[in-house]
């Protein structure tokens, strides 16, 4: 397989910058208060890639409720910052549809190709979008997609196969399985996947079909100073406390992390606590140990330093932003050993600890909770992890490197 | 506290080679290294709750793991949960459909509560069964790992006697024997 050129690990010498581009990042939703890991994933690239002084458009649609997907922005074109955001109208979800074919798949009935796409036709589109890249394409030297799993990302490869580049954000689910998983893959003119783990998933279903694969990922700046206690005294929070933050929801393994607490608690009473911040599903029980709060996002570095940990349940993460957040801030985390991607970020980083049952998460709360020098060292290691491999010059060196790599040029 | 000490570094990283490791005093891995075998030591002195060391047994046994699932999905409720619809294009309509909601689950209720009752039956002997299957494989499983023992006990016994009888003359041999 070709690829692997744009590695900048250390000790890996990184390709020169190139020229100045004009890339389109496309994506389903564009919005500063949309907090989909993708979306944010988008927005910042952008807007760096923008910075860095490229010639830089978002192509999106004017929805902005992930739910409903009702055009709610007016279509056309906007500004943010040194970039341009180009809206369009998305197609009606067809709910029903994409239940009837969203079961099927998850069943693992067999389906063809052609219910795929209509089950992502069904979902987040823009036939407006398509026909812009279908008409205006060749005038983007790269167009960046994201994710695998949108409408607005498939039927943007189909628009401009030679100048697509995949950011699949891919974890291992029911759909990553699919054809147009493949599909996607193999029209890309490179794959930007987030890590290592994420790309041998790609790997692994689809041997041969992947071109040029690069592990690019995201960027994270250090935070700025900010006081742990002025977060304790806004919010309330007296007591040491662990923290999770994403969406509440069973697939991202929130009612384990809430069962593997309670019983901490039930054996080891005392004031820690667990917050949970982030909307969704699962409500927590009523319990004095547990605490679901609303922050402003402003808050989130001094929520984060003030926590003893992270905890990452989720397994079906292709990089966790939130994880890279609290290394950033010099905090540990905690993930599950299922988690192939927190994990092996914690085995390269050295930044945190994963539990594979209760007992081991017990052991590694109590290890945490009663060793404040082990908390920072680990802490402080993650910080290093990601200021050394996921600051945003290395990130869009590589990401420059990947593109170079493909004999992309100014036109 | 003794914190798992990273090995010191060996040659290093070629150009190509697969990335160095970052973290200057801290090995994550021999952590939780440590971890696991405090957690082993702690089973074997009979430390957790009967509970956590089925559910640790079944950390590394999908048969027990699949037969706790079972167990775990074998309740059911009779009560049809109704939530307020989310959609902001029924906001309107809402209450009425809320209220044909309750009162249509309430109705089936009395119906559907007959047949629950058999299911949940047919789901705790489910259950139970595939807990004494569990059971009995992890039975087997200790019975065979003994037998194997005693197997390669007596494979070495006769080794060891071929090696005794090889040593002494024929002489010896038929004095013997």
């Amino acid at each position: 397989m070709a690829g692997g050129g744009a590695r900048d690990f250390i000790g890996v010498a990184e390709p020169a910058p190139i020229r100045r581009l004009r890339i389109a990042v496309v994506t389903p939703r564009y919005e500063e208060t949309v907090l989909g890991g993708a979306e944010l994933h988008a927005r910042w690239l952008a807007q760096r890639l923008a910075d860095r002084g490229h010639d830089m458009e978002v192509l999106t649609t004017c929805a902005v409720d992930g739910q409903t997907w009702r055009n709610e922005l007016p279509a056309g074109s906007t500004g943010d910052g040194n970039l341009l955001v180009r809206r369009f109208r998305a197609e009606p979800p067809r709910f029903g549809l994409r239940a009837e074919l969203d079961r099927r798949l998850r069943w693992e009935v067999l389906v063809d190709l052609a219910d795929e796409e209509r089950w992502l036709r069904a979902g987040p589109n823009s036939r407006a979008l398509e026909k812009h890249l279908a008409r205006q394409g060749h005038s983007y030297d790269a167009v960046l997609a994201l994710p695998y799993l949108a409408g607005t990302t498939y039927f943007s490869a189909q628009a401009v196969q030679q100048r697509f580049f995949l950011i699949p954000c891919l974890h291992d689910e029911p759909f990553a399985r699919l054809q147009f998983t493949g599909r996607l893959l193999k029209q890309s003119r490179a794959v930007l996947f987030n890590s290592d783990p994420e790309r041998a998933l790609a790997e692994r279903l689809f041997p041969g079909a992947i071109a040029r694969a690069h592990v690019v990922g995201l960027g994270f700046d250090p935070p700025p100073p900010t006081d742990a206690q002025l977060f304790r005294r806004n919010y309330g929070v007296s007591e040491p406390f662990i923290l999770y933050v994403g969406r509440l929801e069973p697939h991202k393994n929130v009612p384990l992390l809430i069962d593997h607490f309670l019983r901490y608690k039930s054996r080891r009473p005392g004031d820690l606590k667990l917050l949970l911040v982030g909307a969704g599903e699962c409500e927590p029980p009523p319990s004095p140990h547990l605490r679901r709060i609303e922050i402003d996002w402003a808050d989130r570095d001094a929520m984060l330093m003030a926590a003893l940990l992270l905890v990452q349940p989720s397994t079906n993460e292709s990089l966790s932003i939130v994880m890279m957040q609290a290394w950033a801030c010099g905090r540990p985390v905690v993930v599950h050993a299922a988690g192939e991607v927190a994990r092996y970020h914690c085995e390269q980083g050295n930044g945190g600890l994963w539990f594979a049952n209760y007992p081991e998460f017990e052991a590694i709360l109590d290890r945490l909770h009663h060793d404040s020098g082990l908390a920072h060292g680990l802490g402080k290691a993650g910080q290093t992890y990601v200021q050394e491999r996921y600051s945003w010059e290395r990130v869009l060196r590589r990401l420059e490197g990947a593109l170079g790599d493909t004999g992309v040029s100014a036109p | 506290m003794e914190h798992a000490q990273r090995p010191p570094p060996d040659t290093p990283q070629p150009a190509e080679g697969p990335p160095v490791l970052i973290g200057a005093d801290i090995d994550a891995r021999a952590l939780v290294d440590e971890i696991k075998a405090d957690v082993q030591r702690k089973a074997e002195q009979g430390l957790y709750p009967s509970d956590l060391l089925i559910e640790l047994r079944a950390s590394s046994d999908p048969v027990l793991a699949a037969a706790l699932d079972v167990r775990d999905a074998a309740g059911f409720s009779t009560v049809v949960p109704v939530t307020r619809p989310i959609r902001a294009s029924l906001r309107y309509v809402a209450p009425g459909v809320v209220l044909f909601k309750r009162l249509t689950s309430k109705g089936l209720s009395w119906y559907t509560k007959w047949m629950v009752e058999q299911t949940h039956h047919f789901a705790t002997s489910t259950a139970a069964a595939t807990s004494a299957i569990a059971e009995r494989l992890a039975q087997h499983d200790e019975e065979l790992a003994r037998s194997r023992e005693g197997q390669q006990a007596l494979e070495r016994r006769v080794e060891s006697l071929e090696a005794r009888l090889a040593d002494l003359g024929p002489n010896q041999q038929a004095h013997r024997l």
